[in-house]
């Protein structure tokens, strides 16, 4: 699961997300059959983060914020303990100089919502957003077709 | 206003001439335009100059400054002051009082002016092809602009005396030189864009604005959406959904999974091995065709993908990515085919042939 493949086509991002989450799942499933079906989505919520990140590579820095997160072992993926927060609210208040939005709540959004976007000026924060939808909704559908496979 | 049948020398003149006419409709008479019309007066007047040098001067500031609410920038970079005032006077001279008493209005400009021209004085430096667009076809759009600054003018009239305004006309001519280059630069002023902070700034604006574009594509149901605050709330809500789906098919696969258990184990325990040397995750799903891989990729027959299509290497991106993948990645995965599934099938070939 750790393997790492640097594919530089981004179209391969979808077979090595399938790779990664499948075989994450039957790792799961192997080893987890007497916990809690709670804890198991959680786990199997990280794994999908996890196989998500380690398709799109470490160039990305969402992947690299997610992976470093998970690898932390924090259970939240995506609400942001809140010592760290402050922190890196103070850190972007200087960095992002005025970003010109009317709403620049919108903005402190997505930087909470894209992994890794905290401290992240708004046309990177999209671009990462950009790629970080393409992965997650490649991962939904993936996830999707698990499912219905296995109900069906 | 029948520029063409005006018959001046030099162009600049003749642009001066629109807005001499356009601009001094209400105080200068036809006749008076006529007159100027014709070189002759502009010349006759040249030997006046010296006779009433203070009244020259005065109008000569008067010009400017008049033009200034009305369009200013573009006579004065058309044409030079001297010029100017050899044509201004040769309209003025009967209505100077009038004149006058209209450049009073304008010196409010006539202040404006100079703070103007210390920002504009970065422009001509800085190569920006819209100011220097704005100059040229100034007979275009002097319309708009007369419009702009008369609605910029129309509070201010009747602030300073008709005393300061005096002054100020006689002041001005003095440094009549200076300010004249400078009037060129204020023209670019509204932009204030050619110093290197808003350049900057705006190839980020233009960077933002190319990824939001982006991802108006990404996101369904954006692509009608213009504002950036609408655009960022529904890319919020997206990217929100997508989490929320992640977590609830999580859910669902650990309510449904235990069942899966021994299949998803006997697939992916052999088929790793094949997908670790072949780098490709295809490989991984190729050789074992278990329900799962069947309800994934939709009801292939089997036998023919194993044995047939796995020889015929240049057919077999249609077919696997048509019956594995499903409609809306097809054209995707496709491309992510050509270059290691083939390689790897045929590598693995052997080995699925064994396992057969």
């Amino acid at each position: 699961m750790n393997r790492k493949h640097r594919t530089k086509n981004p179209n391969n991002n979808k077979l090595m997300l399938a790779f990664h989450f499948l075989r994450a799942l039957a790792r799961i499933n192997k080893s987890t059959s007497t916990v809690s079906s709670y804890q198991r989505s959680c786990i199997i919520k990280r794994a999908a983060y996890a196989s998500m990140a380690h398709a799109a590579g470490p160039r990305r820095a969402w992947s690299r914020a997610l992976l470093y997160r998970l690898r932390r072992g924090s259970s939240r993926l995506h609400a942001l303990p809140a010592i760290r927060r402050t922190r890196s609210f103070s850190h972007k208040r200087v960095k992002v100089a005025s970003p010109k939005l009317r709403e620049p709540n919108q903005a402190d959004v997505l930087r909470r919502l894209v992994p890794g976007g905290e401290a992240m000026e708004l046309s990177s924060l999209l671009k990462e957003t950009a790629h970080y939808i393409q992965c997650l909704s490649a991962q939904v559908w993936l996830m999707q077709n698990v499912v219905g496979s296995i109900t069906s | 206003m029948g520029t063409s049948s005006m018959t001046t020398p030099c162009s600049s003149a003749n642009v001066t001439e629109q807005y001499l006419v356009t601009d001094w409709n209400s105080l200068v008479s036809v006749d008076q335009n006529m007159d100027f019309i014709g070189p002759s007066s502009i010349s006759s007047y040249d030997v006046r100059v010296p006779q009433n040098q203070e009244f020259n001067c005065s109008i000569a500031d008067t010009r400017p400054s008049s033009f200034g609410n009305e369009s200013f920038p573009e006579t004065v970079s058309s044409f030079d002051l001297s010029e100017g005032c050899k044509v201004a006077n040769a309209v003025r001279p009967p209505n100077f009082p009038l004149a006058n008493k209209h450049s009073f209005e304008k010196n409010l400009k006539g202040k404006k002016r100079k703070s103007l021209t210390e920002c504009g004085a970065v422009h001509p430096h800085s190569s920006l092809e819209r100011i220097q667009k704005d100059i040229s076809p100034e007979s275009a759009k002097s319309p708009t602009e007369k419009d702009e600054k008369k609605q910029k003018s129309e509070p201010n009239p009747g602030v300073t005396s008709h005393k300061q305004a005096a002054k100020l006309a006689k002041e001005d001519p003095q440094d009549g030189d200076a300010p004249k280059e400078d009037y060129i630069h204020v023209r670019a002023k509204r932009g204030q864009a050619t110093n290197s902070h808003s350049l900057a700034e705006r190839v980020r604006r233009e960077k933002i604005s190319e990824r939001m574009r982006l991802l108006q594509d990404l996101v369904p149901g954006c692509s009608k959406i213009t504002g950036k605050a609408v655009m960022l709330d529904e890319i919020i809500n997206y990217v929100q959904s997508l989490q929320r789906q992640v977590e609830f098919l999580s859910m669902k696969l650990a309510a449904v999974s235990p069942e899966l258990n021994f299949d998803l184990e006997q697939i992916l325990s052999k088929d790793i091995f094949h997908a670790q040397d072949g780098g490709s995750a295809v490989v991984g799903f190729g050789p074992r065709m278990s329900s799962l891989h069947a309800h994934l990729y939709g009801p292939s027959p089997q036998g023919v993908m194993q044995s047939e299509i796995l020889c015929s290497v240049p057919h077999s991106e249609d077919m696997i990515s048509s019956s594995i993948w499903h409609d809306e990645l097809q054209n995707v995965v496709q491309m992510g085919f050509i270059p290691n599934a083939a390689v790897s099938d045929t590598e693995n070939n052997g080995s699925m042939k064994m396992e057969l």
